[in-house]
């Protein structure tokens, strides 16, 4: 049998599940680009323990604004786009030139952009991180996490709200503080296994900012974009109020902010309770505000749950008492559809699964272009 | 290096085990200080059982993410041993190098991808033999009741190996391939373009003395053939890769199977014999070990440097 122990397997496990190739234990070798792990003991707990702060919870949302900021600009539409081929020819990589017995040719004159630009150069925060105590101010709260006005979501007539911005239909939820919360991100600092993880948001101009992620030991990730994926799967499956399995994903961005979804559901909840909820962050003001419910699960309890987001703006749900189509139909048509304030688009692949269920997707038709999911 | 994967995937199964094995002690020690049936000790009860103390939630989580972390190393040190030891070399302009290294890394995706759809199965199918041998070593006239919690122990595990090896299937992706697709399209773009340009050469011949001409054809001829050359290779490489889509064909097929074994596990805890966990453990090996006795047949391509050179058409000199 191999001689390499248990822990090592599960270092190095957690970080090729959190998209890093990491260095293997002495004495096996590897080639390429292989990185220096920067994951201590630490890394290996996947528990959040310890009684669940406002301050942690503001500290979590903080992180989903970093995460949500550093995915932008890795995900964005232009990101790791391959030249296109006859640029690439055109660049003088004909395939004959190459032919080394053969005369003539031209070298190769332009390189493959393999590395991503740089973001732009005024710093607007987030190099020192502070403890997440100290991302409220007085008087502030975030309703998403710990606010005693919080209660589970319930049947409603029409909601009144606010609406701001140029993010589209942005309104408050009931359950929200009517004026936005303040969110320094500055502040911004994950919990462990995440905690070498560190988000630089910049900004050149008013009209728009940047952001990257990067590790703090060993510099530039590997793969950003499947870290992103791995840190925001630790923390929804740690986290004190989000439903294991959900995603969350960035649906907008622009020049004041951007959107960001997450499947959210508090503690004090019932267990098949879960809130999708869109979010709207505008680093200028560094605030944060609930944009839209994507859908308000009036009937919830024992008929369905929610269990995580997927491509393309689709929620993954699972009915556990397995009431016929035209029931669910009828419960996210009628009540979720009136009170998504028609988002609610399909329902599709329905289907019986004997341990699990009946399964499906909802799709949701955003009222703007939903970026890559991560 | 086969006796090394034998050896990772060997590790590999056996700390599945362990790890899943921890999570059934967890579960059975909540049987006895909470009203639990037998069926309710899966991770998936529990987990949603308000009865269960959060820290044993954690837990079970925990070690469900070790299981998923167990796996993943697994198929990297599977992959890390089959990587060719070889470090690119050469003079390379900045582009070539470029593409080298894309290539390099969607090779590196693909075997990863591979490697865990390879290794999930072969450890469910290790873990199983071991499961039904030791099965087989428990002493017919022993204690009763220690036989009984020995059958639900491992009536329990056929059914977490086999919801995990579920999930693991049903979610998964191969990625990579899509990449070098790419990486072919663009090459196979570049040979486009200079067989367009060697044409309207050929037809610039016609004015040109009969012996120049002869010698432009005859290098327009070997370009052609060098051309033809590389297309043959990447249609060999790609044919060999695109199999591993009927690897996953295959594992599509035994997923009905699997979830009738993970099902029935859970609908005979609570009446056990050692004939029905026996029987349990026999079917879901059978199951599977067709697909895992024909995985060496998807083993992917080795793409030595020599190959890889080849391909993206790099001139590559050792030094």
């Amino acid at each position: 049998m191999a001689d390499i122990s248990k822990e090592e397997f599960l270092r190095v496990g957690g970080l090729v599940l959190r998209g890093q190739r990491p260095k293997l234990h002495p004495g096996r070798t590897t080639s390429g680009p292989a990185r220096q792990s920067n994951a201590g003991p630490r890394e290996q707990q996947s528990e959040f323990t310890g009684e669940k702060s406002v301050a942690r919870a503001l500290g979590w949302i903080a992180m989903m604004i970093g995460l949500a900021a550093a995915a932008i600009y890795f995900l964005g539409p232009d990101q790791g786009a391959s030249p296109s081929p006859t640029a690439a020819a055109a660049a003088g990589f004909g395939s004959e030139t190459r032919v080394p017995e053969l005369a003539g040719g031209t070298s190769a004159q332009a390189a493959v952009p393999t590395a991503l630009p740089l973001p732009p150069v005024v710093p607007l925060a987030l190099e020192a991180a502070p403890p997440p105590s100290s991302l409220t101010q007085p008087n502030q709260a975030v309703g998403i996490s710990e606010s005693p006005t919080l209660q589970p979501p319930r049947p409603r007539g029409p909601r009144s709200g606010s609406y701001a911005g140029s993010v589209g239909a942005v309104r408050e939820a009931h359950y929200l503080p009517r004026q936005p919360v303040q969110v320094d991100a500055r502040s911004v600092e994950l919990p462990p296994p995440w905690q070498d993880l560190r988000f630089t948001i910049t900004q050149d101009s008013r009209a728009s900012f940047d952001a990257r992620i990067e590790s703090r030991t060993s510099g530039e990730l590997t793969n950003p974009a499947a870290s992103l994926k791995g840190a925001i799967a630790g923390q929804l499956e740690a986290g004190p109020s989000i439903l294991p399995a959900a995603g969350v994903r960035i649906v907008r961005s622009a020049a004041d902010g951007f959107v960001f979804a997450v499947l959210i559901r508090h503690r004090s909840w019932p267990e098949s309770v879960a809130v999708p909820e869109l979010l709207f962050f505008e680093p200028r003001t560094q605030s944060l505000r609930k944009v839209k419910l994507a859908i308000q699960p009036t009937r919830v309890t024992s008929r369905w749950s929610i269990t995580s987001f997927t491509h393309e703006g689709h929620l993954v749900y699972r009915v556990t008492s397995e009431p016929s189509e035209a029931t669910l139909r009828d419960d996210f048509y009628s009540e979720q559809q009136r009170m998504a304030g028609g988002l609610l688009c399909s329902i599709d692949q329905i289907e019986r699964r004997p341990a699990q269920g009946t399964c499906g997707r909802l799709g949701f038709d955003f009222p703007f272009e939903p970026k890559r999911q991560f | 290096m086969a006796v090394e994967r034998e050896s990772l995937l060997a590790q590999g199964a056996e700390f599945v085990k362990s790890e899943l094995l921890a999570q059934i002690d967890d579960a059975l020690q909540v049987r006895s200080s909470v009203e639990i049936r037998e069926s309710d000790l899966i991770a998936d009860s529990l987990l949603v059982n308000k009865s269960v103390h959060r820290e044993v939630k954690a837990r079970v989580r925990e070690r469900q993410e070790n299981v998923r972390k167990l796996i993943a190393a697994t198929a990297y040190y599977v992959e890390a041993e089959g990587r060719n030891a070889a470090a690119p070399s050469g003079d390379l302009t900045p582009l070539q190098r470029g593409r080298l290294d894309k290539f390099r890394a969607a090779e590196r995706e693909v075997r990863l991808s591979f490697g865990t759809l390879a290794s999930v199965v072969e450890i469910y199918k290790r873990i199983h033999l071991s499961i039904r041998d030791e099965i087989e070593r428990l002493p017919p006239n022993g204690d009763r009741r220690a036989r009984a919690n020995a059958y639900l122990k491992n009536a329990l595990l056929v059914y977490e190996l086999s919801d995990f090896v579920l999930r693991q299937l049903q979610s998964f992706e191969m990625s990579g391939i899509d990449d070098i697709r790419a990486i072919r399209d663009e090459i196979f773009a570049e040979i486009k373009q200079g067989r367009k340009a060697d044409e309207e050469l050929a037809k610039k011949t016609r004015q040109v003395s009969q012996e120049q001409a002869a010698a432009v054809l005859r290098e327009i001829d070997d370009r052609s053939k060098f051309r033809a050359g590389i297309i043959r290779k990447w249609d060999e490489i790609m044919k060999r890769l695109d199999s591993t889509g009927d690897f996953q064909d295959e594992v599509e097929k035994i997923l009905p199977g699997l979830e009738v074994t993970r099902d029935n596990a859970r609908n005979r805890m609570q009446l056990l014999t050692l004939a029905t966990t026996t029987m349990l453990v026999d079917e879901a090996v059978r199951s599977i070990s067709g697909l895992a006795s024909s995985l060496p047949e998807w083993e992917l391509p080795r793409i030595d440097e020599r190959l890889v050179c080849e391909l993206l058409n790099l001139d590559l000199h050792d030094g």
